[in-house]
Protein backbone atom coordinates (compact mmCIF):
# COMPACT_ATOMS: atom_id res chain seq x y z
CA UNK A 1 0.00 0.00 0.00
CA UNK A 2 1.32 3.43 -1.16
CA UNK A 3 1.01 6.52 1.84
CA UNK A 4 -0.21 10.30 -0.42
CA UNK A 5 1.49 11.59 -2.93
CA UNK A 6 3.95 13.87 -1.33
CA UNK A 7 3.31 17.54 -2.32
CA UNK A 8 5.43 18.96 -4.69
CA UNK A 9 8.01 21.18 -4.03
CA UNK A 10 9.90 23.94 -5.74
CA UNK A 11 13.00 22.80 -7.67
CA UNK A 12 16.39 23.64 -7.20
CA UNK A 13 16.61 26.22 -9.34
CA UNK A 14 13.03 27.64 -8.44
CA UNK A 15 14.31 27.95 -4.67
CA UNK A 16 17.65 29.54 -5.79
CA UNK A 17 16.08 32.37 -7.62
CA UNK A 18 13.43 32.87 -4.27
CA UNK A 19 16.31 32.60 -2.31
CA UNK A 20 17.94 36.00 -4.47
CA UNK A 21 14.57 37.61 -4.31
CA UNK A 22 14.96 37.64 -0.32
CA UNK A 23 19.12 38.70 -0.52
CA UNK A 24 17.80 41.71 -2.87
CA UNK A 25 15.33 42.88 -0.33
CA UNK A 26 12.36 42.40 -2.39
CA UNK A 27 9.31 43.34 -0.71
CA UNK A 28 6.87 40.82 -2.03
CA UNK A 29 9.69 38.13 -1.51
CA UNK A 30 8.82 36.45 1.84
CA UNK A 31 5.43 36.01 0.92
CA UNK A 32 6.48 34.20 -2.08
CA UNK A 33 9.27 31.97 -0.59
CA UNK A 34 6.87 30.53 2.34
CA UNK A 35 4.07 30.37 -0.32
CA UNK A 36 6.51 28.36 -2.21
CA UNK A 37 7.83 26.50 0.64
CA UNK A 38 5.41 25.75 3.62
CA UNK A 39 2.66 23.69 2.39
CA UNK A 40 5.31 20.91 1.08
CA UNK A 41 7.65 21.29 4.52
CA UNK A 42 4.15 21.18 6.55
CA UNK A 43 3.48 18.03 4.77
CA UNK A 44 6.80 16.62 5.28
CA UNK A 45 6.87 17.25 8.75
CA UNK A 46 3.44 15.55 9.03
CA UNK A 47 4.70 12.41 7.42
CA UNK A 48 7.84 11.80 9.19
CA UNK A 49 6.80 12.87 12.63
CA UNK A 50 2.84 11.93 12.85
CA UNK A 51 3.20 10.86 16.55
CA UNK A 52 4.02 14.31 17.52
CA UNK A 53 1.10 17.08 18.24
CA UNK A 54 0.65 18.86 15.08
CA UNK A 55 1.21 22.60 16.43
CA UNK A 56 5.24 21.50 17.53
CA UNK A 57 4.97 20.03 13.95
CA UNK A 58 3.40 23.65 12.72
CA UNK A 59 5.51 25.56 15.26
CA UNK A 60 9.01 24.03 13.85
CA UNK A 61 8.11 24.47 9.80
CA UNK A 62 7.19 28.33 10.88
CA UNK A 63 10.44 29.18 12.83
CA UNK A 64 12.12 27.07 9.82
CA UNK A 65 10.61 29.61 7.43
CA UNK A 66 10.60 32.81 8.84
CA UNK A 67 14.46 32.41 10.20
CA UNK A 68 15.48 31.66 6.25
CA UNK A 69 13.28 34.89 5.28
CA UNK A 70 14.80 37.08 8.15
CA UNK A 71 18.17 36.25 7.19
CA UNK A 72 18.58 34.81 3.90
CA UNK A 73 22.52 34.84 4.27
CA UNK A 74 22.81 32.49 6.24
CA UNK A 75 22.27 29.60 3.98
CA UNK A 76 25.12 28.80 1.72
CA UNK A 77 23.44 27.83 -2.07
CA UNK A 78 26.70 25.66 -2.67
CA UNK A 79 25.67 23.19 -0.29
CA UNK A 80 22.10 21.58 0.43
CA UNK A 81 19.30 22.99 -1.80
CA UNK A 82 16.66 25.16 -0.31
CA UNK A 83 14.44 22.94 0.10
CA UNK A 84 16.24 20.14 2.37
CA UNK A 85 17.94 23.15 4.04
CA UNK A 86 14.60 24.14 5.52
CA UNK A 87 13.36 20.28 6.20
CA UNK A 88 17.16 19.95 8.63
CA UNK A 89 16.03 23.56 9.76
CA UNK A 90 12.94 21.75 10.71
CA UNK A 91 13.83 18.50 12.22
CA UNK A 92 16.19 21.05 14.40
CA UNK A 93 13.85 23.28 15.18
CA UNK A 94 11.34 20.24 16.22
CA UNK A 95 13.87 18.42 18.32
CA UNK A 96 14.26 22.07 20.26
CA UNK A 97 10.84 22.49 20.66
CA UNK A 98 10.39 19.18 21.86
CA UNK A 99 12.83 19.26 24.33
CA UNK A 100 11.52 22.52 26.09
CA UNK A 101 8.00 21.05 26.11
CA UNK A 102 9.98 17.95 28.12
CA UNK A 103 11.76 20.37 30.29
CA UNK A 104 8.96 22.24 30.85
CA UNK A 105 6.09 18.89 31.63
CA UNK A 106 9.22 17.67 34.12
CA UNK A 107 9.00 21.17 36.00
CA UNK A 108 5.63 20.35 36.41
CA UNK A 109 5.99 17.50 38.61
CA UNK A 110 5.16 17.68 42.23
CA UNK A 111 8.11 18.25 44.17
CA UNK A 112 7.10 15.73 46.83
CA UNK A 113 6.66 13.42 43.89
CA UNK A 114 10.17 13.97 42.68
CA UNK A 115 11.59 13.83 46.42
CA UNK A 116 10.42 10.28 46.53
CA UNK A 117 10.75 9.04 43.28
CA UNK A 118 13.98 6.54 43.04
CA UNK A 119 14.83 7.75 39.62
CA UNK A 120 14.49 11.35 40.74
CA UNK A 121 16.58 13.84 38.67
CA UNK A 122 17.54 10.92 36.34
CA UNK A 123 16.30 10.92 32.64
CA UNK A 124 14.27 7.98 32.03
CA UNK A 125 13.09 8.23 28.13
CA UNK A 126 9.49 7.37 28.77
CA UNK A 127 6.60 8.13 26.47
CA UNK A 128 5.73 11.35 28.53
CA UNK A 129 8.71 12.72 27.50
CA UNK A 130 7.91 14.56 23.41
CA UNK A 131 11.75 14.46 22.55
CA UNK A 132 11.56 10.87 23.37
CA UNK A 133 8.97 10.05 20.94
CA UNK A 134 10.84 12.31 18.71
CA UNK A 135 14.15 9.86 18.75
CA UNK A 136 11.78 7.24 18.60
CA UNK A 137 10.35 8.10 15.46
CA UNK A 138 14.09 8.79 13.86
CA UNK A 139 15.29 5.28 15.30
CA UNK A 140 12.59 3.79 13.41
CA UNK A 141 13.48 5.37 10.32
CA UNK A 142 14.68 2.76 7.24
CA UNK A 143 18.36 1.48 8.19
CA UNK A 144 18.83 5.14 10.47
CA UNK A 145 21.53 3.13 12.88
CA UNK A 146 23.41 1.80 9.52
CA UNK A 147 22.75 5.75 8.44
CA UNK A 148 24.59 7.36 12.04
CA UNK A 149 27.70 5.33 11.64
CA UNK A 150 28.64 5.41 8.03
CA UNK A 151 27.60 9.24 8.60
CA UNK A 152 29.96 9.37 11.28
CA UNK A 153 33.22 8.45 9.26
CA UNK A 154 32.02 10.12 5.96
CA UNK A 155 33.98 13.79 4.89
CA UNK A 156 31.78 17.08 5.26
CA UNK A 157 31.08 16.67 1.18
CA UNK A 158 30.28 12.96 1.31
CA UNK A 159 27.94 13.94 4.71
CA UNK A 160 26.32 15.99 2.35
CA UNK A 161 25.56 13.25 -0.56
CA UNK A 162 25.26 10.82 2.12
CA UNK A 163 21.94 13.33 3.11
CA UNK A 164 20.59 14.04 -0.53
CA UNK A 165 21.10 10.14 -0.55
CA UNK A 166 18.81 9.66 2.46
CA UNK A 167 16.37 12.07 1.33
CA UNK A 168 16.03 9.57 -1.49
CA UNK A 169 17.21 12.61 -4.21
CA UNK A 170 18.00 10.68 -7.47
CA UNK A 171 19.12 14.16 -9.64
CA UNK A 172 22.58 14.00 -10.88
CA UNK A 173 22.93 17.82 -10.91
CA UNK A 174 21.69 17.91 -7.76
CA UNK A 175 24.49 15.72 -6.43
CA UNK A 176 27.64 17.17 -8.30
CA UNK A 177 26.50 20.87 -6.98
CA UNK A 178 27.08 19.13 -3.35
CA UNK A 179 30.45 17.70 -4.92
CA UNK A 180 31.33 21.05 -6.31
CA UNK A 181 32.06 19.56 -9.58
CA UNK A 182 28.75 21.30 -11.38
CA UNK A 183 30.67 22.91 -13.66
CA UNK A 184 32.31 19.73 -15.58
CA UNK A 185 31.05 17.90 -18.60
CA UNK A 186 27.56 16.19 -17.73
CA UNK A 187 29.32 12.64 -17.81
CA UNK A 188 31.80 13.27 -15.93
CA UNK A 189 29.56 14.39 -13.18
CA UNK A 190 27.54 11.18 -13.71
CA UNK A 191 30.51 8.85 -13.30
CA UNK A 192 31.89 10.64 -10.35
CA UNK A 193 28.55 10.96 -8.93
CA UNK A 194 27.92 7.34 -9.43
CA UNK A 195 31.38 6.38 -7.87
CA UNK A 196 30.84 8.38 -4.52
CA UNK A 197 27.40 6.45 -4.13
CA UNK A 198 28.42 3.31 -4.66
CA UNK A 199 31.15 4.06 -2.23
CA UNK A 200 28.64 4.85 0.35
CA UNK A 201 26.25 2.49 -0.37
CA UNK A 202 29.08 -0.17 -0.01
CA UNK A 203 29.61 1.24 3.37
CA UNK A 204 25.90 1.46 4.15
CA UNK A 205 25.67 -2.20 3.44
CA UNK A 206 28.69 -3.21 5.96
CA UNK A 207 27.53 -1.24 8.07
CA UNK A 208 23.77 -2.65 8.15
CA UNK A 209 25.65 -6.56 8.31
CA UNK A 210 27.50 -4.91 11.45
CA UNK A 211 24.64 -3.78 13.04
CA UNK B 1 -8.21 22.83 4.23
CA UNK B 2 -7.62 26.13 5.99
CA UNK B 3 -4.32 28.69 3.99
CA UNK B 4 -1.76 27.09 5.95
CA UNK B 5 -0.02 30.81 4.66
CA UNK B 6 -2.88 32.10 7.47
CA UNK B 7 -1.48 31.03 10.80
CA UNK B 8 2.00 32.14 9.54
CA UNK B 9 1.08 35.61 8.36
CA UNK B 10 -0.99 35.87 12.58
CA UNK B 11 2.45 34.56 13.91
CA UNK B 12 4.67 37.36 12.92
CA UNK B 13 1.67 40.40 13.70
CA UNK B 14 4.27 41.62 15.95
CA UNK B 15 7.71 40.81 13.98
CA UNK B 16 8.63 44.66 12.57
CA UNK B 17 9.70 42.61 9.80
CA UNK B 18 6.97 42.03 8.23
CA UNK B 19 3.79 44.39 6.60
CA UNK B 20 1.47 42.32 9.49
CA UNK B 21 2.89 44.08 12.25
CA UNK B 22 2.00 47.45 10.47
CA UNK B 23 -1.36 46.09 9.58
CA UNK B 24 -2.33 44.89 12.56
CA UNK B 25 -1.07 48.46 14.02
CA UNK B 26 -3.10 50.26 11.62
CA UNK B 27 -6.46 47.98 12.00
CA UNK B 28 -6.00 48.10 16.20
CA UNK B 29 -6.32 52.21 15.90
CA UNK B 30 -9.25 52.35 13.52
CA UNK B 31 -10.67 49.63 14.74
CA UNK B 32 -11.23 47.32 12.15
CA UNK B 33 -11.34 43.76 11.95
CA UNK B 34 -9.91 41.44 8.93
CA UNK B 35 -13.27 42.32 6.64
CA UNK B 36 -12.62 46.15 7.03
CA UNK B 37 -9.23 45.80 6.62
CA UNK B 38 -9.48 44.38 3.24
CA UNK B 39 -11.96 46.79 2.20
CA UNK B 40 -9.50 49.48 3.37
CA UNK B 41 -7.23 48.52 0.79
CA UNK B 42 -9.43 46.82 -1.58
CA UNK B 43 -8.60 43.21 -1.70
CA UNK B 44 -9.61 39.88 -0.54
CA UNK B 45 -9.32 38.03 2.91
CA UNK B 46 -6.74 35.87 0.95
CA UNK B 47 -4.71 38.71 -0.21
CA UNK B 48 -4.49 40.15 3.07
CA UNK B 49 -2.73 37.17 4.04
CA UNK B 50 -0.62 37.41 1.68
CA UNK B 51 0.17 41.10 1.87
CA UNK B 52 1.03 40.21 6.12
CA UNK B 53 4.00 38.31 4.66
CA UNK B 54 5.11 41.18 2.77
CA UNK B 55 8.23 42.30 3.84
CA UNK B 56 7.34 46.02 5.63
CA UNK B 57 8.63 49.04 3.21
CA UNK B 58 10.88 50.76 3.98
CA UNK B 59 10.44 54.15 5.91
CA UNK B 60 12.99 56.38 3.32
CA UNK B 61 12.55 57.52 0.07
CA UNK B 62 13.23 56.23 -2.52
CA UNK B 63 12.68 52.90 -1.08
CA UNK B 64 9.37 53.42 0.61
CA UNK B 65 7.61 54.39 -2.60
CA UNK B 66 9.36 51.05 -4.48
CA UNK B 67 8.34 48.66 -1.84
CA UNK B 68 4.64 49.57 -1.97
CA UNK B 69 4.83 50.18 -5.88
CA UNK B 70 6.18 46.44 -5.92
CA UNK B 71 3.29 45.40 -3.46
CA UNK B 72 0.92 47.09 -4.99
CA UNK B 73 1.93 45.95 -8.39
CA UNK B 74 2.14 42.18 -7.44
CA UNK B 75 -1.72 41.72 -5.69
CA UNK B 76 -3.08 44.54 -7.69
CA UNK B 77 -4.00 46.87 -5.21
CA UNK B 78 -4.40 50.80 -5.26
CA UNK B 79 -0.84 51.94 -4.46
CA UNK B 80 -1.69 55.61 -3.15
CA UNK B 81 -4.53 53.68 -0.94
CA UNK B 82 -1.71 51.22 0.56
CA UNK B 83 1.08 53.49 1.14
CA UNK B 84 -1.76 55.86 3.18
CA UNK B 85 -2.33 52.61 5.51
CA UNK B 86 1.09 51.85 5.60
CA UNK B 87 2.45 54.95 6.53
CA UNK B 88 -0.36 55.63 9.23
CA UNK B 89 0.71 52.33 10.41
CA UNK B 90 4.23 53.00 10.33
CA UNK B 91 3.70 56.48 12.36
CA UNK B 92 1.46 53.97 14.79
CA UNK B 93 4.28 52.00 15.27
CA UNK B 94 6.96 54.92 15.33
CA UNK B 95 5.09 56.76 18.68
CA UNK B 96 4.72 53.16 20.49
CA UNK B 97 8.43 53.17 20.27
CA UNK B 98 10.24 49.46 20.48
CA UNK B 99 9.02 48.62 23.92
CA UNK B 100 5.26 48.07 22.44
CA UNK B 101 4.81 44.38 22.58
CA UNK B 102 2.67 41.74 20.94
CA UNK B 103 1.06 41.24 24.39
CA UNK B 104 -0.58 44.70 23.62
CA UNK B 105 -2.13 44.40 20.37
CA UNK B 106 -3.23 40.61 21.29
CA UNK B 107 -5.27 41.85 24.27
CA UNK B 108 -6.76 44.99 22.17
CA UNK B 109 -7.99 42.11 19.67
CA UNK B 110 -9.33 39.70 21.90
CA UNK B 111 -11.00 42.83 23.91
CA UNK B 112 -12.73 43.24 19.86
CA UNK B 113 -13.37 39.80 19.79
CA UNK B 114 -15.16 39.67 23.04
CA UNK B 115 -17.27 42.61 21.76
CA UNK B 116 -17.53 41.02 18.74
CA UNK B 117 -19.05 37.59 20.11
CA UNK B 118 -20.75 38.80 22.99
CA UNK B 119 -24.80 38.31 22.48
CA UNK B 120 -26.98 41.97 21.79
CA UNK B 121 -28.22 43.06 24.92
CA UNK B 122 -32.16 41.73 25.00
CA UNK B 123 -34.65 44.43 25.37
CA UNK B 124 -37.01 45.26 28.59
Amino acid sequence: MTGPKPLPEPSAEEGLRLYRALCNHVATAPYDFAAAFLPSLLAWVEERHRQVDEHLRQDAAHTAILSFVEDPTAYDPSGLDVAGYLRMSTQGDLRNLLQREARHHRRRVPWKVVEDSPDAGKYLGRDDDASFRLRIAEEQGPNDRAYEIVFAGCNEIERRVLELMHRGEKRTPVFAEVMGIGDRPKEEQRKEVKKMRDRLDKRLDRAKEDT
Amino acid sequence: MSNPLEALARRVEDNPFFLASVLARYAQAERLDDTGLAKTLGCTPETLTALRLCRTPRTEAPGFGEDVDCIAARFNLDGDRLAEVVRHGQALEHMAGPSASRGTLLAARDAQEDQASEPPEEGP
